[in-house]
């Protein structure tokens, strides 16, 4: 041991100092701006050319298809990647301080009732906000009145009392982890306690004629409630409260918020379809769906312009209300400033442009190019009417085929996922690194890819959904049980963000052009199962990380043995 | 007042380092702690091709104490953080210069 | 060396350097590539440069990675030109390096080397 009352002398300190000292000039600065925004954009393009060329190339290779109306897809792709660039940027400098903003200020000037009644406001709005559920209708599209009445009953005659239903699921779930947050509670009974019962009432359900038609669309709503405007809100308030509250040494203790959000909603639309059942008639639901149809013929045409400005009204809708809310909260409500509001107001405006340009892209083209390969996707197993060379394959490589181009489709829309993206980000941020955000996304992608690759051997052999959901909760409780409790925040919550405006969309028009052709009743069931995937996969990482740091341990002593 | 010493831990994440603080304030009254976490990277293989650099959660906590205590706290520090194992993290002291710590010495 | 246990060493310098975020890991590598045993990175954001440009400064990226190395006073120089020579530091706006004197350092490990970094 040294004696510490003699110090070594002191060295003057070896400064570079270059940053902070040299002055720039214009040329200089403009080639940090053009830096920078290449960054951004080649984050993006990363994300979207794998995705979009996979879909590109299946179609000419594999299904030897032309691309119809390809300069318009392309043109929509490159609104994809712009979109997508602008909103994340105004995320990073709009959005997300707002949230943490807020996740630091609610609690500490506020009383639990009013950090509550935020959190519930805030969970059903954004239900309403970003309204997933209307792209789940577009599943319904093959539904049969006659042989389906009481799904076809929730979707088109209790439209509201369905998004209330996911709504109140949603707020309840971000109340209830919220409270676990300000009281320390642990997540794993809470999963348990949630999960027990809405697999039971599955089970049920299953063995129920009529009830059997609505176990899609509960799980499938469970799986899309929360938006890439939401996340990101969601997330800094949990982070914020959680470092209000003080957690130790748990740096992902914020997160769980939106765990429950994928379950809640699911219990949420099994008893709205008890109640359907129990109250409505077949007959009733036969008559009123003929007079819906009536209707339906004359509004059917629609404009190129009126849809783009839909994308964009759907764009704002989604930012701005949830913005002014924010707001008021923290300006009226708890009477504190916002740091930097110059540059909030630029990221908000950057978020709203953004969503308009990316979901206009999406429309126009991922979506579009999606619905081509999805219709003509069976062609490569099946005879399919007006195709001639269907089916290219023998049945088994063919049906190969589209289990491989599912579960690469659920990969790469997974990785492009914005809400994800922030996830990963904020998991990122809060562990210094040693989680990265790509490992995180490229986990739950994985797991995404199985899920899908899963719904598709349901849609092609006919396989009740609780045959696939009962089982896979079951490993992830089992997972859950030996799982650190960061991980389970971590897994659970991806599971709720994971299927957003790219996934869903893709998967529909997958799920509709295997449906059709398969004689599958209804779409639905493959969004829940890619929304099951990624805790199985996330949680898998964790403990495979904790099994590898053990392992190397003795080879860490070895070394420094030898040295 | 006294020379001011900063003695600072990095420590691996199973150390709670909120518990030391407590204990600091208690038996020591040091109030002057404050941590923050971060990600350790190190040389976890003998790969000969490439050393693997494999990112770990880790807290950093630090401590201000005068000059004459650093000693005692130091030592008790190694203690209570378990540093004395493998993968234990290490703690190391500094000189500080001019230093206000107003109401917690 | 074979004995074990609490090691305390006195020629030990802390080189921290606060980079572009992104950069740290291979900074390590090259601190480590030097010599060093290892780092501690953690996240942060450097601001008054950016306040200096104005509007054209939300162009830049706040966050930074400020990262840690302790190395022996013999490697001092050598572990700091390497790092200052990863990932291009000498470049405007990419980062800032420099050393501090260490009065003493404490790890489990073996006499030989200082900063016993791995896990």
């Amino acid at each position: 041991m040294t004696d510490p009352a003699s110090p070594p002398p002191r060295e003057a300190p070896n400064i570079l100092l270059l940053a902070a000292t040299a002055e720039l000039d214009r040329r200089e600065l403009l080639t940090l701006v053009a830096q920078h925004v290449g960054r951004l954009l080649a984050e993006q393009l990363r994300l979207v050319v794998p995705l979009a060329s996979w879909l590109l190339v299946f179609q000419w290779l594999v299904l030897r298809q032309d691309v119809t109306g390809l300069r318009w897809i392309l043109l929509g792709l490159v609104a994809v990647v712009v979109g997508l660039m602008l909103f994340m940027e105004g995320l990073r400098l709009g959005l997300m301080p707002l949230g943490e903003t807020l996740g630091r200020e609610l609690p500490a000037r506020s009383t639990l009732a009013r950090v509550l009644g935020v959190t519930l406001l805030l969970g059903i709005g954004v239900t309403f906000a970003e309204p997933a559920i209307a792209a789940l209708r577009a599943a319904a599209a093959l539904i049969d009145v006659q042989e389906t009445p009481y799904l076809y009953a929730l979707l088109e005659l209790w439209r509201i009392p369905l998004i209330l239903a996911v709504g109140s699921g949603v707020g309840l779930a971000a109340l209830l982890g919220t409270l676990r947050l300000l009281r320390g509670w642990s997540l794993k009974p809470l999963i348990h306690l949630a999960l027990l019962p809405t697999l039971v009432l599955t089970g049920v359900f299953g063995l129920h004629p009529d009830l059997q038609q609505i176990l899609g669309l509960a799980w499938d709503s469970g799986a899309v409630t929360t938006g890439p405007v939401t996340v990101p809100i969601v997330l800094a308030l949990g982070v914020g409260v959680a470092s209000a509250v003080g957690t130790g040494n748990n740096p992902l203790a914020g997160f769980g918020v939106v765990t429950l959000a994928s379950l809640f909603p699911v219990l949420a639309v099994l008893l709205l379809g008890l109640a359907a059942v129990l109250m409505l008639d077949p007959a009733d639901i036969l008559a009123a769906a003929a007079m819906v149809d009536n209707e339906a013929g004359s509004t059917a045409a629609q404009g190129w312009l009126a849809a783009v400005l839909a994308e964009v009204l759907a764009a704002v809708q989604a930012v701005v209300p949830l913005v002014l809310f924010l707001l008021l909260v923290l300006l009226l409500m708890l009477g504190s400033r916002l740091p930097r509001p110059g540059e909030i107001a630029y990221g908000i405006t950057l978020c709203v442009l953004g969503m308009a340009l990316f979901k206009v892209g999406v429309a126009t083209g991922l979506a579009a190019l999606g619905e081509q390969v999805g219709s003509l996707l069976p062609t490569a197993f099946v005879a399919v009417p007006g195709v001639e060379v269907a089916p290219l394959y023998d049945l088994l490589p063919g049906i190969a085929l589209v289990l491989a181009f599912g579960a690469l489709l659920g990969l790469g829309a997974t990785m492009a996922e914005p809400a994800l993206n922030a996830l990963g980000t904020t998991v990122e941020e809060l562990t210094d690194g040693a989680f990265r955000n790509r490992t995180l996304r490229m986990a739950v992608s994985i797991g995404v890819a199985i899920g899908v690759a899963l719904g598709i051997v349901k849609l092609l052999w006919h396989l009740p959904l609780p045959w696939l959901l009962l089982p896979g909760y079951g490993l992830a409780l089992a997972l859950t049980w030996f799982s650190r409790e960061e991980f389970v925040n971590v897994a659970w919550d991806s599971a709720g963000v994971t299927t957003g405006p790219i996934t869903v969309p893709l998967v529909i028009a997958m799920g509709l052009g295997l449906g059709g052709a398969t004689g599958a009743l209804q779409g639905f069931g493959v969004l829940a199962l890619a929304s099951l995937g990624p805790i199985i996969s996330v949680l898998t990482t964790g403990l495979w990380a904790r099994w590898q740091s053990s392992r190397l341990r003795p080879m860490t002593q070895r070394e420094a043995g030898r040295l | 007042m006294s020379d001011q010493h900063l003695i600072t831990a990095i420590l691996p994440e199973d150390v709670d380092t909120l518990d030391l603080a407590a204990v600091l304030e208690r038996d020591f009254a040091i109030s002057a702690t404050f941590r923050h976490s971060a990600r350790g990277v190190g040389r976890t293989t003998r790969r000969r091709r490439r050393a693997t650099l494999i990112p770990e959660r880790r807290n950093v906590f630090y401590v201000i104490v005068e000059a004459e205590r650093a000693e005692s706290v130091l030592t008790w520090l190694l203690e209570a953080a378990r540093v004395d194992r493998y993968g234990g993290g290490l703690v190391f002291e500094r000189r500080l210069g001019q230093t206000l710590l107003a109401g917690a010495d | 060396m074979t004995t074990h246990g609490l090691m305390y060493r006195d020629d030990v310098v802390l080189i921290t350097a606060v980079v572009q975020r992104g950069l740290g890991d291979g900074v390590v590598e090259a601190a480590v590539g030097a010599g060093a045993h290892g780092g501690t990175v953690c996240y942060g954001s450097g601001v008054g440069y950016r306040e200096r440009l104005g509007v054209l400064g939300l162009a830049l990226d706040v966050e930074r990675e400020i990262v840690y190395v302790l190395v022996q006073r013999e490697l001092e120089s050598v572990v700091f030109t390497a790092m200052a020579a990863a990932e291009g530091l000498d470049r405007p706006g990419r980062g800032i390096l420099f050393t501090t004197p260490v009065e003493r350092l404490a790890a489990y490990g073996h006499g030989s080397a200082a900063a016993e970094e791995e896990a």
